[in-house]
């Protein structure tokens, strides 16, 4: 199987060598656990060694992405080109009347259009919330279940980063839901991302691979470190 | 100058300019005018103190400085209860400016009782006074930050400005009497930072602009007259508007909410447009409280509740819901809520609030049973045709079309006139006749009739399925399917739309047509009335549109090919609009 390394210390172990190519991956977690940070990660690892990708922000502008990353050590410039950010965020605000502008319809219009031009092997959408109140979901499953069979078709590796409440499953309590409208169920791969309490006052970033199909993995919580880069060991206690 | 003055006197600059934004900015002429009387009595009080300080000002008899310092402290408390209560706090909790009564009454008893400035926070009625005012604004935001999920945030900056006024008032004077030196006398350095908080939350929780501004002393014939909060279940929100346009062309003053841009109507409603932003549950409920405070007996819509809940969050929204209920008590007047889109646990957290629910059925499915009757099992096919015909989705059909699919049905006869004669052009008529009369009764329907639940699909579930099958053969089936041929001829759609449609389609893929009818909509035409001079409009329009979406890109080859799309999308409708027909 053509899988497709995160190229993070410690995560390819955990996913016994990376991500089967062409999976649609659901990145889940509260505000605040690296879902940016962890994808952007990836990708910009693959860009550097040649495989191109693709992040569509709906929430961020372009500027303060780079911004963001480039404070955690990730150069734009370093991947020579094989990086591209799709700043939705922007033509959001450029957009006149942009409520009315049917969204969804264009961020397959680009992600497509794009893939002609720039052959992209990995896609990050940032972030599933925000294309769904742009595009206003009228049947949020049905149109959640066309979205993620119409990327598959894509053929690239997409993660989807989805937005999760900060005070359920933060600690303790197994946490049995990743995604508003059971996407979790369509998606073939989750990655978890929590913050844990760690003693009376410190906390820890986690990540969980919940499910990754066609993948013997690790199903525990490890810790999400960003020292020199990010990398993903052992919980300690 | 020493520093303190120095402070004091840029305080005073801030305050002057604070008072000036909020001026400006604020859509709430009574929040405003209180804001203006505290950021007007800080900034006399500060002047003041730097005027004497500097030799500028003759010596203020002791009793009008004192009047001052007590009228900001009063001021302070009745902003802050304001800034929560909004426009409703005159009307609901007047008793509040009762603080205001002490003022001139302790000033004046100031030489008598020997009350100076300088020891104004010691313990004695005036003192206690001063500190009641702050007491009263903290105790106040410290309620609204833990009882109200929608005003948490704003709470903590109100906050911030009470603390900060209590630790450059009585504390700071209290320190400095400990270290045996000089207070401020009338002077509140903290004054700046205090309204600074104040004017955020002010600017922060404004009313959206609602517009057109409806006409007072209106209300005249209103239909939904009940004094309460009214949940209208449907698909999409088309009971609602219908109601909202039907009240509002009874002289009622009437405000839609919702997402989209506003819109373009003819029968005088207001709207105003939520924006995406984290501040939607409460700028609308400070926006429905602008609208009801001043309208009374007025009817507000809120188009889709789930567009709250996603923006701001289900406890905010829920709490909208909460404070909407009771706004519409107070107020007589009524509010329309619509749960589509909502999850199923948000629905059960509404349910569980005992609004009145309406149950409304969906006009598209409605119209479908009532063809049912009287055409068989083809009724679907000639509502697709007709919807192909007018640009609709079937989903966008509501009860204002009905005029519409019976001139089209009637059309469709009319053509077959020519081909199916004598008693089965009579029989075919007579179908068409009955099914407009229910299609006429059915769209006079208001939501306070279609809520009573006797929807032509829960009857035709009752009717004998196979015997309207029988009635179609009985016109030997080939009559039906010519009528049915004949609607799917005249369904082709208007050729300048179709053909427009193609341009953005084949530049765009399937988000064209999106794109074309987004541009329709602002032009406020249908696909049906677009012309040749709105073709030249849209080319222009989504070529400025359009632009911006190779702006977002990154990858040069991208904005090129982005770009020659734009052009030749351009360039086809002109071509279109200076063609022949």
């Amino acid at each position: 199987m053509n899988r497709v390394p995160t190229k993070m210390e410690g995560l390819d172990e955990v996913l016994g060598g990376g991500i089967p190519a062409g999976s649609v991956v659901l990145v889940s977690g509260a505000p605040g656990t690296m879902k940016t940070s962890l994808t952007y990660h990836i990708l910009h690892a693959n860009a550097l060694a040649g495989v191109r990708g693709l992040y569509v922000s709906l929430e961020q502008s372009r500027a303060s992405l780079v911004d963001h990353t480039e404070g955690l050590g990730y150069r734009l410039e370093d991947t020579d080109g094989k990086l591209s950010i799709l700043d939705l965020g922007t033509l959001r605000k450029k957009l006149t009347g942009s409520t009315a502008q049917p969204w969804m319809d264009l961020f397959k219009l680009y992600t497509q259009g794009i893939r002609k031009s720039f052959d992209y092997r990995l896609l990050v959408l940032d972030s599933l919330d925000a294309l769904e109140i742009l595009a206003k979901f009228r049947e949020p499953r049905k149109e959640m279940f066309s979205l993620i069979h119409w990327l598959r078709d894509l053929q690239c590796t997409t993660f989807l980063l989805g937005e999760l409440s900060t005070d359920m499953g933060a600690n303790g309590s197994a946490r049995t839901a990743y995604a508003k409208h059971k996407e979790e169920y369509l998606a073939d791969g989750i990655f978890h991302l929590r913050l844990a309490r760690q003693g009376e006052f410190g906390m820890q970033r986690q990540l969980r691979v919940v499910k990754m199909r066609g993948t013997r993995h690790d199903t525990g919580y490890h810790a999400l470190v960003f020292d020199n880069g990010l990398r993903v060991t052992r919980i300690l206690a | 100058m020493n520093l303190s003055t120095a402070v004091v006197l840029g305080g005073v600059a801030v305050d002057g300019w604070l008072l000036g934004l909020v001026a400006i900015r604020g859509r709430r002429p009574w929040l405003q005018a209180t804001f203006a009387a505290c950021a007007l009595s800080f900034l006399v009080a500060g002047a003041s103190f730097v005027g004497r300080n500097e030799g500028l000002l003759p010596p203020v008899r002791e009793d009008v400085v004192l009047g001052l310092l007590l009228l900001t402290h009063a001021l302070t408390a009745i902003l802050v209860l304001g800034l929560i209560h909004g426009e409703a706090l005159p009307r609901q909790r007047a008793i509040t400016f009762l603080l205001l009564a002490p003022v001139p009454l302790l000033a004046s008893l100031a030489p008598a009782e020997g009350w100076t400035v300088a020891a104004a926070y010691e313990g004695n009625v005036l003192g206690g006074f001063l500190v009641l005012c702050l007491g009263v604004a903290l105790a106040e935001t410290i309620y609204a930050r833990h009882a109200s999920p929608m005003f948490a945030a704003h709470a903590f900056w109100m906050g911030v400005g009470v603390v900060s006024l209590i630790v450059a008032g009585p504390v700071y004077v209290y320190e400095l009497e400990l270290l045996g030196q000089a207070p401020l006398v009338g002077a509140n350095v903290a004054a700046p930072l205090a309204l600074a908080c104040f004017a955020r939350v002010a600017l922060l929780t404004d009313p959206y602009r609602i517009s057109p501004r409806p006409i007072r002393g209106r209300n005249a014939t209103a239909e939904l007259t009940t004094s309460d909060e009214i949940v209208f279940d449907e698909r999409r929100p088309k009971y609602a508007l219908r109601t909202a346009e039907h009240e509002a062309l009874s002289d009622r003053a009437t405000l839609l909410v919702g997402r989209g841009p506003p819109r373009m109507t003819t029968s005088g409603i207001s709207t105003a447009s939520v924006p995406a932003d984290r501040q939607a549950a409460l700028r609308t409920m400070t926006t429905a409280a602008e609208f009801l405070g001043s309208f009374p007996g007025g009817l507000l819509v809120l188009e889709d509740l789930a567009d709250l809940a996603a923006l701001s969050g289900w406890k905010p929204a829920l709490e909208v819901v909460v404070r909407l209920r009771h706004l519409a008590r107070d107020t007589g007047s009524t509010v329309v809520l619509c749960p589509s889109r909502l999850t199923e646990s948000e629905r059960k957290g509404l349910k569980d609030l005992d609004l009145p629910w309406w149950t409304l059925p969906d006009p598209a499915t409605e119209l479908v049973a009532i063809l049912k009757q009287s055409f068989g099992t083809g009724a679907v096919r000639l509502f697709d045709a007709f919807c192909r015909a007018h640009g609709l989705r079937p989903e966008d059909v509501t009860t204002d079309h009905v005029p519409a699919l019976q001139e089209f049905l009637s059309r469709a006869l009319t053509e077959l006139s020519g081909v199916v004669g004598g008693p089965a052009a009579h029989g075919l008529r007579s179908q068409y006749e009955a099914a407009a009369s229910v299609l006429r009764s059915f769209a006079a329907q208001g939501a306070v009739d279609a809520a009573r639940g006797k929807w032509p699909s829960r009857k035709a579930t009752d009717a004998n399925v196979e015997f309207v099958v029988t009635a179609a053969d009985y016109w030997k089936g080939k009559e039906m399917e010519e009528l049915f041929a004949a609607a799917d001829a005249l369904s082709e759609p208007e050729p300048l739309f179709e053909r427009a449609r193609t341009v953005f389609v084949d530049q765009l893929g399937e988000a064209g047509e999106g794109v074309l009818r987004t541009q329709l909509a602002r032009l406020g035409k249908k696909p049906e009335d677009l012309s040749k001079a709105d073709l030249v409009r849209i080319a222009d329009r989504a070529a400025v549109d359009l632009g911006s979406l190779a702006d977002v890109v990154d990858l040069p080859q991208e904005k090129d090919r982005i770009h020659r799309q734009i052009e030749s999308i351009r360039k086809n409708l002109v071509l279109i609009a200076e063609g022949p027909e």
